[in-house]
């Protein structure tokens, strides 16, 4: 992450200002485990820093980590909702909020957490999350049906064009909802949602990008085939990994992935804990397929009065 | 996708760097002198940016952005790194999708961006050209659709209007109060302001609940707008949630139909002569059901032949023939 001197500055006054050294070297050991303040050469181990320098090297020892913006989402945590049974007040929290903002990163009203705003920078941890540690998500599978058929019957660049044209798709309607594309295994591709309602972000998704093939099929539609494709949706807790292969290794994502078969083509399937977790305008939408009312999976599909 | 870039500043020509690595896009990077023989074999729905850095004064930028404005089939955004332009809205009113200011130019254009660029003009360009519709009857100002520049106060012309109504507004107080209802017709209008100026139309009245947008007609036009009406039909869901921020799922009613009318500036319905405005307003308090998009017979022969099969033909309303969309999800 880039940062300016001044915003570094800002943060280091927040820090020194607020926070006493003590609990700041117990915040940054959330991040560095096992964190100790170094004593300058030259100075015996008896010499204690003063705050001021605490919190500056506190501020240069987790940029140097890459892990400015968890510290922030750390200082934000003790802010609104304590540390050890105690609120801190940030000094000077406002400009760096500011400073945050004209440095490309958002501020998450639900979660209350920074994270990387999608106009700047489009990351596949939105900018903050760490390798290894588990967050909740809401997954997305999308697949294509019968795309190996289109792949025998039309030209490479008729297939490229088929398979730009669904990506196209599929990015447009999950980044335009802070979704972020977690890998392409084949026509297969996996969204991943962590932020705000994250299940209600992946349902809305589904709906547009079904509503989106169909106007492909009707206005755009390049070959003879239709665009036919599958969505699955789960939720879950997984451990993060920049590595897709690990990230594949997620049972959660498993079942996403397998759930996929389940599903009609041009239909989104959603699991019973995704559908309690939305809207109730928006389960409206959805059918399922058993009487019962306590059906496991929820389908949408665009079908017109006949 | 093929981005023509047309600029000769080297810190512009960074600006898109970050795309040359979409799988989804090409960039091409040309010099401004280029363009007129470029734009001429470019295929629908490309997208080119213009420079007006280097043209030496506002009379050639005016030259030069109504020479690109003509290629109606591609997308154009403007790159004016010095602010030299005034009244954007100008240009997006007459079909540029994208402007980069010099505020923007320390900020790498964003595949999200060109996302939203392609999603700001759609390729509705499709069915200006389709072959069905190339036959049409020839109207008024068939050919030529007039910018809102041409059109004048007290002169007769063809417009295209639609009616648009957030419904049930009864049973929405009473469920949730007169607060939200008021909170959601002031978005609503918002919402419909916003998106009439994308069709090059213009929200001429607004009463409580409902207006009327004017489009001036146009063969290409009236299908744009038709299919941006059977979108927005469709997604009704998507805005209720996202757009409206509304708790249940709202309906709406949108009725279309094409007339001569003299031209006011701002809704004076009650004085306007018009039987095509005097014929939608008895529609919609007489005949439209909620949650229902209307369209009289003057406008049949632009609906798409693509959607054409969406509409169901319904009872004629004071000896005009009606068509309505056809419900989904039901």
């Amino acid at each position: 992450m880039e940062t300016t001197a001044i915003f570094l500055k800002q943060l280091q006054n927040a820090l020194s200002g607020s926070i006493d050294p003590r609990t700041m070297i117990h915040l940054t050991r959330e991040l560095i485990p096992d964190y100790e303040i170094s004593t300058p050469d030259g100075l015996p181990e008896s010499f204690t820093p003063s705050r001021v320098d605490i919190a500056a090297q506190i501020v240069k020892d987790i940029q140097s980590h890459n892990l400015i913006i968890p510290f922030i989402n750390i200082m934000l945590r003790i802010q609104f909702i304590g540390y050890m049974g105690r609120k801190y007040k940030i000094s000077g929290f406002t400009d760096l909020l500011k400073s945050l903002y004209e440095m490309g990163f958002s501020l998450d009203s639900k979660s209350g957490v920074i994270y990387e705003n999608p106009a700047y920078r489009v990351s596949r941890n939105w900018g903050i999350l760490q390798e290894g540690n588990d967050y909740s998500f809401c997954f997305m599978w999308t697949d294509l049906v019968n795309y190996s058929s289109i792949v025998r019957n039309y030209s490479k660049s008729e297939v490229q064009k088929f398979y730009s044209d669904y990506m196209h798709i599929i990015r447009t309607n999950v980044e335009k909802r802070n979704g972020r594309i977690w890998f392409v295994d084949g026509d297969g591709i996996l969204s991943a949602f962590h932020f705000s309602d994250s299940n209600q972000s992946g349902v809305l998704s589904a709906i547009e990008i079904l509503h989106t093939v169909h106007d492909y099929n009707l206005f755009s539609k390049t070959i003879n085939n239709e665009m036919q494709i599958r969505i699955s949706i789960e939720a879950g807790s997984c451990e993060y990994s920049d590595n897709h292969e690990d990230t594949k290794k997620c049972e959660i994502i498993q079942k996403t992935i397998s759930n996929e078969k389940k599903a009609k083509p041009n239909t989104a399937m959603i699991s019973r804990n995704v559908a309690m977790s939305v809207d109730e305008m928006i389960t409206s939408c959805f059918y399922t397929e058993s009487k019962s009312t306590s059906a496991d999976y929820y389908f949408y599909k665009l079908e017109w009065e006949k | 996708m093929d981005i023509y870039i047309f600029t000769d500043d080297k810190k512009t020509m960074s600006l898109f760097s970050s795309l040359e690595k979409s799988r989804d896009f090409n960039v091409i990077i040309k010099p401004v002198n280029e363009y007129k023989n470029i734009i001429k074999n470019l295929e629908q729905c490309e997208l080119v940016y213009l420079d007006i850095l280097n043209f030496k004064d506002d009379a050639e930028i005016r030259r030069n952005l109504n020479y690109i404005q003509k290629y109606k089939k591609i997308r154009c955004g403007i790159i004016d790194t010095k602010n030299r332009l005034t009244g954007i809205a100008h240009y997006f009113h007459q079909g540029f999708c994208d402007y980069i200011n010099s505020t923007e130019i320390h900020k790498p254009v964003t595949v999200q961006r060109i996302n939203e660029v392609y999603d700001f003009k759609t390729c509705d360009f499709n069915i200006k050209n389709d072959s069905r519709t190339e036959h049409l009857v020839h109207e008024k100002t068939q050919g030529k659709e007039l910018s809102w520049n041409e059109i004048s106060e007290g002169n007769e012309y063809s417009f295209l209007l639609m009616y648009i109504r957030l419904d049930r507004q009864k049973k929405l107080k009473s469920e949730f109060g007169y607060d939200f209802i008021e909170k959601m017709t002031e978005k609503f209008e918002k919402y419909i302001e916003h998106l009439s100026g994308m069709n090059n139309g213009k929200l001429w009245n607004w009463d409580v609940n409902n207006g009327i947008i004017l489009y001036p007609y146009s063969d290409s036009s009236c299908s744009n707008v038709i299919t941006a009406s059977y979108r927005f039909m469709r997604d009704t869901i998507l805005l209720s949630n996202e757009i409206l921020n509304s708790p249940v799922k709202l309906d709406f009613t949108i009725i279309l139909e094409k007339g001569e009318m003299e031209y006011h500036a701002r809704g004076m319905t009650g004085t306007t002569i018009s039987e095509a405005l005097n014929r939608i307003f008895h529609a919609a308090d007489l005949m439209a059901e909620p949650g229902n998009l209307y369209i009289f017979d003057s406008l049949f022969k632009n609906i798409p032949h693509q959607i054409n099969h969406l509409y169901v033909e319904t009872d004629d309303f004071e000896g005009h023939g009606l068509k309505r969309l056809k419900k989904y999800n039901i």
